[in-house]
Parts: structure tokens; C-alpha cells; sequence
């Protein structure tokens, strides 16, 4: 019992917290001077969702997530097991409680969210939500029986060496080459007896990611076998003028890379899209569009605009952005999923109520006149 | 004979009063039109200042004690002997290298100058401009900024040319088929507007084979003028005259804008007669007629009482008042340290909250203006962040009375009125909002609460600069040092509240905005810098890691956070919601966190050696 009152004192000691939050701070700081170079998704990805982070590739040192861990392991110790229940401390106890929510929430929200963008022309719809980031390889069986079912890979598929099989793919495939950003290049030289398609004219160079994240054009190189005469190695790159199509019995298939993508459970079509501007400059003012919800028979009418967006259940859509090519206007929405997004507006009030109790204990006697 | 002497020198001054006085009325007037620039509507007076400070960097030319209303007036009246005064400033020597101008010490340069020097090198500026901003040089980007304040200033120069009354048709024949009278002065917008078949007339006349060589000297005469004059169309900036239907997205004219519609109203023929008969006037220095037109102009386009509001504003000038009143109480308050304590600091309080009033009176006028909370850009943070300053301070006088907080709140708010005149020299600070930010709401709480966090971290910044001074001055009053202490933990907790509140608002914006909490933008981690280094600092203190003294360094370490978080992230050009970039920040902003730095590692070590020695001292006299 004393060794297990010893490890709980130990836990929750603040001299964890203290140093945690130093070192998170380091992250912080050195992370944000990162984006930078890296842009925001990369810094991100390294130093605020890694478990571990590593210093030129050698030395190991805690990530920003293993460091939250380790402050919310401590702040539960504490919270728990370490509390003085003295009214004296009540502030402090909710405040910490506060943050335990806060964290509690943001793990939630780092396991359980998604979020992309739908892409919706003027007057035509969409359910596709493309992923901000990710890539995916993606199947397109055009054969009648199977009315363009989809099979994509992504993740852990999309990575040298992965191979590719699905029960419905006729076919199988092998990663040879994953390119984050990519051009395709004239090709010179000797052409190889393998390569197919682009593949036979054009080279995929690779290019340094870009720190905008969607500016990055992902590419691959892949082989194909099962297929008799199109056996060959294949190269793809996302925006691909002409698709890379394959005959199979019964009809054909169609390959590519694009952002990952994902559909919703509604459909949004967009009726207008209106861009106001500050008189006399060209600086925007509002973005709003009309848009109609098309779900199991039902249409429902809404306006999405900056600062104001659409909630359905557990999405929520906003007015990210828009495109004009001078006939039709193109909307963009970010659309997010997030199962935690209650957590900050309750831990948010817990901790200021906290705070603010805090205060009002310890205040008078912190500034008060002394003699 | 004195005595009638005596009436004439009165009647004399009276007259040059009288006279003055005129003028003056008149420039006001003038001063309180509304033009809309930049997206929003202003008086006169804001657009001249604003433009001068581009072109002067300061909004009056203290060499001629002119007001920026009264050098706009001359620069549209007369633009010609406009470009040859020394109007622009320009303090690159580089830039002046290039353009081959010869660099003098007042640094004032004429239009004319530097349009010549321009000209000298205008492929290259042309091939400048093509460069991405990011990849031009300091001197190109310079030199570019200088190239579109001339492109702008010349734009507004020629804003009312089209009344400038400079052609005399005296061929009869030629005036009398026009409509126009023959031997008069005439403008392009009277000629304008005396005939609208002027190209129609043109072409017919010239297509002729009979024509008479006066005649056709008299109309190639007339059509050089109208084609030179007719390139000032593109001066448009001046947009004076308002539309119909008042709205908040209507776009205002320009008087060329105006004329060159294929029909005009009847109100707005009678606007541009007003400008006319106005410039007519002023030229010919008949003040009372030029007052009347330009009042029958004011009438017409309409009364704002926001513009009134701005002017008041303007004239004003309530942040230099306070920062008056925030010296006077700083001098004061030291006075006081000498002598007739009790008389000196209460004169430094009674001037401190008098400046306080006055600031706080600034802050609710351009909220009236903008209709918007206090803080929406840069430089009205810097005034709120010393707003803030200012009443902490104030209420820890109140509280304490020890001076301190009366010594925090002069310093800082004097400091934050200095940084704050630097930025509003960049020109209106006064700019309307992109569309994510537009949102009263969230301006008014986010923004407003992470920025008067900034504010009270800061007065904890520097009760831990007075605290190592205090230690350093005087290591053995452990009262007074403790006082100090206890206070710098107080403001510190005060200070995270605001921080973590307005950082966890910050989220919640974006939550509704963007969709997620948080996104790691550089300017969501800075103000969560400042509460984990507030955290630190607090749990360091519980868990022992350090105490009254390096809780003070951290406080003084603190102010690095603040500004990072507050100016740093601006230089990193990302994310979604950075104010702007100004170069000058970056080395302002390493000399601040270089100076806190040494401040803090020179005061550790220098307090802490005087603590030890005077322990050494106290244990040797035991001894």
C-alpha cells in the first residue's frame, strides 16, 4: 500500500508536468518555425502527432504525442489520486479537470475525425469527400455487372513493395515506387521491355515535397501481372490526362492515384455560389453558398457561408473555398467528422470557471498591501 | 492719430484672421468630404493623411506646417507645382543609388526627381515587377514600394484635371458650333458636357476637304487637348461622388469616372458643376464662393456620422494626448522618489487615469467608426495590449500604493503608444477585414481576451524585471521583495486565465470556421506558448524547481513568449490567420528577445551573486 501511495505521489508529482511542458514547448516552438520549410501537414505529422521524434534520424527523442500523453498521464494521477479535497483547492481541482476533459477530447478527435474537401460545379452535385493529404490508388471496374465499383489502397498499401490484391481484381499488382510529388519528363534513352503506357514515354521525376500540401502531385510506379500481353510496369500520377485503362474479361478497369477519397451519406448540390467583395478592391468579403442536401428522398435547402457552416449529424460543412474558370463557379467545402468536437466548449468553461475560482481564493491574498 | 493707428493695425489683423480663417473653413470642409478607398468609406482628411504618410512618412510636412488635408488640396489644385516640392521622403540609399540620384541629408526628394530617376531605369523596374515578392531583393522590393506610391500619388494628382479651366477656343466659328463660348476658359468637363457629339463633330469635320487652315489649326489644337487631358481618366482613386441608393457594398465615383458615363443624372451633373465651380473659386482665390460650392457638394453627397466621427478622431489625436499624460505620470512618479511623495504620487495616479481615459476614449471612437470591437489588426492590438497595461497597473496602484503598478503602467503604455505610432505610420490602420475574420463575435471575445492575456503577461514581465532590480539594488529587503513576488504570481495566475481562455476561444473559431479546434497554425501555438510557459512557471514553483528569483526570470522570459507569439509568427508568412508581415519586425523583434534574454541570464547571475554575498556578510557577522 505505502509503495503503491510512493508511485502515485511519484506520478503525479509536477515535476513531470514541469518538465513535459518544457520539453512540449521545445516541439511547440521548433515546430512551428518548421512549417516554414515543411508546411503545415509535415511539421504537423513530425513533431505535434508523432509518438516519436528523431533527431537526424539517430537519436530518439518523445514526439508531441507521447508528451500529451505522458502531461494526461500525470494530470490523471493527480486529478484522482493525488487531490486535496481542501476548498481551498477546488479551483485548482477543476481546472485540472478541465484539462483532463481537454485532453480527453483531443485524443478523441486525433483517433476519431476525418476531414476533406467536397468539390461541388455550380448546379451539379456531389457525396465525394477528397482527403486533404492522402493518396490512394484507386481500381474503377467498368464492368456492367459491377456498375464502376470501386477498389482503392491506401495507407500501408501506399508504400514500395506492397502488393495489391483484391478477390474482384482480376489481376495483381506490385508497388514498385511511391512518389509524394511528382512531374512527368520526357523520356530519354533506351526504353525498357517492361514498361507500359506513360511508362514507355514519359519518366516520373521526383520532386521535393511542397510545403502547401495540395500542391503536391503524388505518382507511382507499379507491375501488373496476370494479364497476359499488358503485363508491364505502369507509371500513374495523380491528374493524369489520360486514364490507364486495362481490358479484362467482360468489359475494362480503370487505374489511377488521387486524393483519397470517401463518400457521405448525403449528396450536396450546389444551386448558387456568390463572392462579395469590399467596394472598389478585390479583397473578399463574404463567400455564401445555396445549397441543397439530397438524403434517402428528402431535399433539404441550406446556405453555407463564411463563418456560418452546415451541421448534419456528425459532419459539419464549411465554406473553404471556391474556383471560377469564367463560366461556372466551383464551391469547396471542408467537410469534418469529428466525434470529440464537445469536449473543448465543456473543458473550456470548466477550466475558466477553474481559473477563475483560483483566483478568487488566492487573489486578495497575492496582491493585498502588506504593513 | 494713435488712436486711429491702433484701428487700422486692428482692422488689418482682423482681416488677415478673417482671411486665414476662410481658408481654413474651407479646408475643413474639403477635409470632411467622404471619398471610399480601400473598401471603405473616409473622410478627406484620413485619405490625405494616409497618403502622405506613404509619400512623407509622417502625416503633415512640419518644414511648411502643412496639414495632410491642406497638401492634398494643393497637390489636386495644382498638381504641376505639386511635383517639384520636396514632398517624398526617401531614406534608402541603395534605392537612390539605383534611380542615380544624388542622396542629401534631409532626404526629401520632388516627384519630378524621382519620376526622372524612374524613368532611368523603368525596363528594369518592369522586370522587377514581374519577380514573385518573395524572391525580390530588399532594394527591389524598396524600390518597388516607391514606384507604386508615385503610381498613386501621380493617379490622385490628377484627379480633378478635368476642371481645370486651361483652354481658350478664340476661333468664333468653331466655339459657336460647339455650343461653347468663344475667348472664355474653358475645361474638359465643361467642353464635356457642353457637347456630347464632340467625336462625332471630330470625325465629320476632319472627313471635310474645305476645311479652313485656322479652323483646322483651332481643332487639331482642340483635339490635342482633349486627347492629353484625356488621359487622366485613369485617375480614379479621388472617389468623391456617392451613389444614388446608399449601400454598404455600392461602389462611389471618381469626378472622371462620373463624366465619362454616356448619361448623367441630373444630381450628378449638379455634383460635378459644384467641383467646378469650387475649383473655379479656389484658384481664383474667391474663398466664400469656393466655400459654398464645396458645402453644396458636402449637402448632396450626404451626411455620415461616422465620417464625423473619424474627423473628430483625426483632429483629436487622443494617443498622443495619453501618451502626454503617461510621460507626465512616469516624470511624476520619479519626482515623487525625491520629494513631496504623497503630493507627486497622486499627481502621477490623477495623470495616469486621465491619460487612461483618454486612451480608452480612442480605443470606443474607432470602435464607433468601424463599427467593430477594438481589436481587429496589429496596431489597434499594440494600443489594447497597453490599454490593458495601463489598468492592470493602475488597479495594482490602487491596491498597493507603492508605486509599482503606477511604474508598470506609464512604462508599458508609453512603450506600446511608441511601437503603435511606428505601425500606424504604414498607412490606414483602419483596413477592412478579409471574410474569415469578419465576425464581430468572435472579435470581440477571442481576440479581445488572448490579447489582454498578452497585455497582463506583460505587466507580469516586468514586475519580474523589477523584482531582479529590486534583488539586485537591494538584496536584503525581503519584505519588499516578497510583496513583489507574491504580486508577480497573482498577475501571472490573472494572466493565465486570459491567456488559456482566449486561447481556448481561438480554437473554438476555428471549431466554427474551419472545423477543427485545433489545427497547429503558428498563431494558435503561439498563444498556447504563452500559457504552457505560464504553466511551467507555476508548476516549476509548486514541484520546487525554482523559486522567488527564477520565478521572476521566467516571468522576464515570459515577455519573449508574448512577443513571439504576438509579432513572431507574422515572419513566418502561414497559416490562416497571421495580421501581415512587416520586415521591420524582424529585427525589432530579435533586438527585444536578445535584450529580455541578457536582461534575464545578467540580472539571474548578478542577483544571485548579491544574495549569496550578503548571506556570506549576515553569516561572517553572526560569526
Amino acid at each position: 500500500m505505502t509503495e503503491l501511495k510512493t508511485w502515485v505521489r511519484r506520478l503525479s508529482s509536477p515535476s513531470i508536468i514541469y518538465y513535459s511542458l518544457f520539453w512540449l514547448m521545445i516541439l511547440l516552438f521548433w515546430g512551428t518555425v518548421a512549417q516554414k520549410d515543411l508546411g503545415l501537414y509535415q511539421a504537423q505529422e513530425t513533431f505535434f502527432s508523432s509518438w516519436v521524434l528523431w533527431l537526424g534520424d539517430v537519436v530518439p527523442t518523445p514526439g508531441g504525442r507521447l508528451t500529451m500523453l505522458v502531461i494526461t498521464l500525470n494530470l490523471t494521477m493527480k486529478l484522482f489520486f493525488a487531490s486535496r479535497l481542501h476548498w481551498k483547492g477546488w479551483g485548482i481541482l477543476i481546472t485540472h479537470f478541465g484539462a483532463w476533459l481537454l485532453m480527453l477530447g483531443g485524443l478523441l478527435t486525433a483517433y476519431f475525425s476525418s476531414e476533406g474537401n467536397l468539390v461541388v460545379v455550380e448546379g451539379g452535385r456531389s457525396n465525394l469527400v477528397e482527403d486533404y493529404h492522402l493518396n490512394e490508388i484507386a481500381f474503377i471496374d467498368t464492368r456492367p455487372v459491377l456498375e464502376n465499383q470501386v477498389i482503392s489502397f491506401s495507407g500501408k498499401y501506399l508504400r514500395k513493395g506492397a502488393e495489391l490484391r483484391h478477390p474482384e481484381l482480376p489481376f495483381e499488382v506490385e508497388v514498385l515506387d511511391v512518389m509524394v510529388n511528382t512531374t512527368p519528363v520526357k523520356k530519354i534513352g533506351v526504353v525498357s521491355e517492361e514498361e507500359r503506357g506513360m511508362a514507355r514515354r514519359f519518366d516520373l521525376a521526383k520532386l521535393p515535397r511542397d510545403p502547401q500540401s495540395e500542391r503536391n502531385r503524388g505518382g507511382v510506379r507499379l507491375r501488373i501481372s496476370g494479364l497476359g500481353d499488358q503485363d508491364g510496369v505502369y507509371a500513374l500520377f495523380s491528374g493524369m490526362g489520360v486514364p490507364q485503362i486495362f481490358n479484362v474479361e467482360g468489359g475494362e478497369i480503370e487505374i489511377g492515384i488521387r486524393r483519397r477519397t470517401s463518400p457521405l451519406p448525403f449528396e450536396v448540390k450546389l444551386i448558387d455560389f456568390e463572392r462579395q467583395v469590399h467596394p472598389g478592391t478585390r479583397m473578399p468579403k463574404s463567400f455564401k453558398s445555396e445549397v441543397l442536401i439530397l438524403r434517402e428522398g428528402t431535399k433539404t435547402q441550406a446556405t453555407i457561408s463564411m463563418n456560418k457552416p452546415l451541421r448534419i449529424n456528425e459532419y459539419t460543412l464549411f465554406q473553404s473555398s471556391f474556383s471560377e474558370d469564367g463560366i461556372r463557379e466551383t464551391s469547396i467545402f471542408a467537410v469534418v467528422e469529428n466525434h470529440g468536437r464537445i469536449f473543448p466548449y465543456i473543458s473550456s468553461i470548466i477550466i475558466c470557471l477553474g481559473i477563475g475560482l483560483h483566483l478568487v481564493l488566492q487573489l486578495p491574498s497575492l496582491i493585498r498591501r502588506v504593513g | 492719430m494713435r488712436f486711429i493707428l491702433f484701428l487700422l493695425v486692428l482692422f488689418w489683423g482682423y482681416s488677415v484672421l478673417w482671411a486665414n480663417d476662410e481658408t481654413k473653413i474651407n479646408s475643413d470642409v474639403f477635409g470632411s468630404l467622404t471619398v471610399q478607398h480601400d473598401g471603405r468609406l473616409k473622410p478627406v482628411d484620413t485619405f490625405a493623411r494616409n497618403l502622405l504618410l506613404n509619400v512623407h512618412t509622417a502625416s503633415r510636412i512640419s518644414r511648411d506646417r502643412m496639414e495632410a488635408v491642406d497638401w492634398l488640396w494643393a497637390l489636386v489644385l495644382y498638381p504641376e507645382a505639386s511635383y517639384r516640392r520636396k514632398d517624398f521622403k526617401v531614406r534608402e540609399y541603395e534605392v537612390l543609388e539605383a534611380m542615380k540620384i544624388q542622396p542629401r541629408e534631409d532626404h526629401q526628394y520632388s516627384f519630378q526627381e524621382l519620376r526622372d530617376g524612374v524613368e532611368g531605369i523603368r525596363k528594369d523596374v518592369e522586370q522587377w515587377l514581374t519577380i514573385k515578392e518573395e524572391h525580390q531583393s530588399l532594394v527591389q522590393k524598396h524600390l518597388l514600394r516607391l514606384y507604386h506610391v508615385m503610381g498613386f500619388y501621380y493617379e490622385v494628382s490628377r484627379s480633378l484635371t478635368l476642371f481645370e479651366e486651361d483652354l481658350v477656343i478664340k476661333n468664333e466659328a468653331l466655339a459657336s458650333e460647339l455650343g461653347l463660348k468663344a475667348n472664355h476658359p474653358l475645361s474638359f468637363y465643361l467642353i464635356h458636357s457642353a457637347t456630347n457629339r464632340i467625336e462625332t463633330l471630330m470625325v465629320e469635320k476632319m472627313k471635310r476637304a474645305d476645311w479652313a487652315t485656322d479652323k483646322k489649326s483651332a481643332w487639331s489644337r482642340l483635339v490635342r487637348y482633349l486627347s492629353d487631358k484625356g488621359h487622366d481618366r485613369l485617375a480614379t482613386s479621388l472617389t468623391l461622388i456617392s451613389p444614388k441608393e446608399k449601400t454598404s457594398a455600392s461602389d462611389w465615383l471618381s469626378p472622371w469616372e462620373v463624366m465619362g458615363k454616356q448619361v448623367l443624372s441630373s444630381r450628378e451633373t449638379s455634383l460635378l458643376n459644384d467641383l467646378q465651380s469650387w475649383y473655379r473659386s479656389r484658384k481664383g482665390s474667391d474663398e466664400r464662393e469656393a466655400m459654398k460650392s464645396l458645402e453644396s457638394f458636402r449637402v448632396k453627397t450626404g451626411d455620415n456620422p461616422r465620417i464625423k466621427e473619424e474627423l473628430k478622431y483625426n483632429r483629436w489625436d487622443l494617443f498622443t494626448k495619453s501618451l502626454g499624460f503617461y510621460l507626465i505620470s512616469l516624470l511624476l512618479l520619479m519626482m515623487s522618489w525625491l520629494g513631496w511623495h504623497k503630493l507627486m504620487s497622486a499627481l502621477a495616479k490623477v495623470s495616469l487615469a486621465f491619460g487612461a481615459g483618454l486612451h480608452g476614449y480612442g480605443m470606443w471612437m474607432r470602435m464607433e467608426i468601424m463599427e467593430r470591437p477594438p481589436v481587429s489588426n496589429l496596431y489597434e492590438s499594440i494600443i489594447f495590449v497597453g490599454w490593458v497595461a495601463v489598468l492592470v497597473g493602475l488597479i495594482v496602484e490602487l491596491v498597493r500604493r507603492n508605486g509599482l503598478g503606477c511604474l508598470c503602467a506609464t512604462f508599458i503604455g508609453s512603450l506600446l503608444h511608441f511601437v503603435g505610432f511606428n505601425y500606424a505610420d504604414d498607412g490606414d490602420t483602419m483596413g477592412m477585414l478579409v471574410a474569415v475574420l469578419d465576425s464581430n463575435f468572435w472579435l470581440a471575445t477571442h481576440v479581445v481576451t488572448i490579447t489582454m492575456g498578452y497585455g497582463i503577461t506583460a505587466v507580469a514581465g516586468l514586475f519580474g524585471h523589477i523584482y531582479l532590480i529590486r534583488a539586485i539594488w537591494k538584496p536584503g529587503d525581503q519584505t519588499a521583495l516578497n510583496e513583489i513576488y507574491k504580486n508577480s504570481i497573482g498577475i501571472s495566475l490573472v494572466a493565465l486565465l486570459f491567456t488559456t481562455l482566449g486561447t481556448i476561444l481561438g480554437g473554438i473559431w476555428a471549431d466554427q470556421s474551419w472545423g477543427r479546434f485545433w489545427g497547429w497554425d503558428p498563431k494558435e501555438n503561439g498563444a498556447l506558448l504563452i500559457v504552457l510557459w505560464l504553466l511551467m512557471l507555476l508548476h516549476g514553483r509548486l514541484g520546487g524547481h525554482f523559486k522567488a528569483l527564477g520565478f521572476s526570470v521566467g516571468l522576464v522570459l515570459a515577455n519573449i513568449t508574448v512577443a513571439l507569439a504576438w509579432f513572431g509568427v507574422n515572419l513566418l508568412a502561414v497559416g490562416l490567420h497571421n495580421y501581415g508581415f512587416t520586415e521591420s519586425i524582424a529585427v525589432n523583434l530579435c533586438l527585444f528577445c536578445g535584450f529580455e534574454a541578457l536582461f534575464a541570464l545578467v540580472g539571474y547571475v548578478w542577483a544571485d551573486r548579491r544574495v549569496q554575498k550578503m548571506r556570506e556578510n549576515s553569516d561572517g557577522d553572526l560569526k
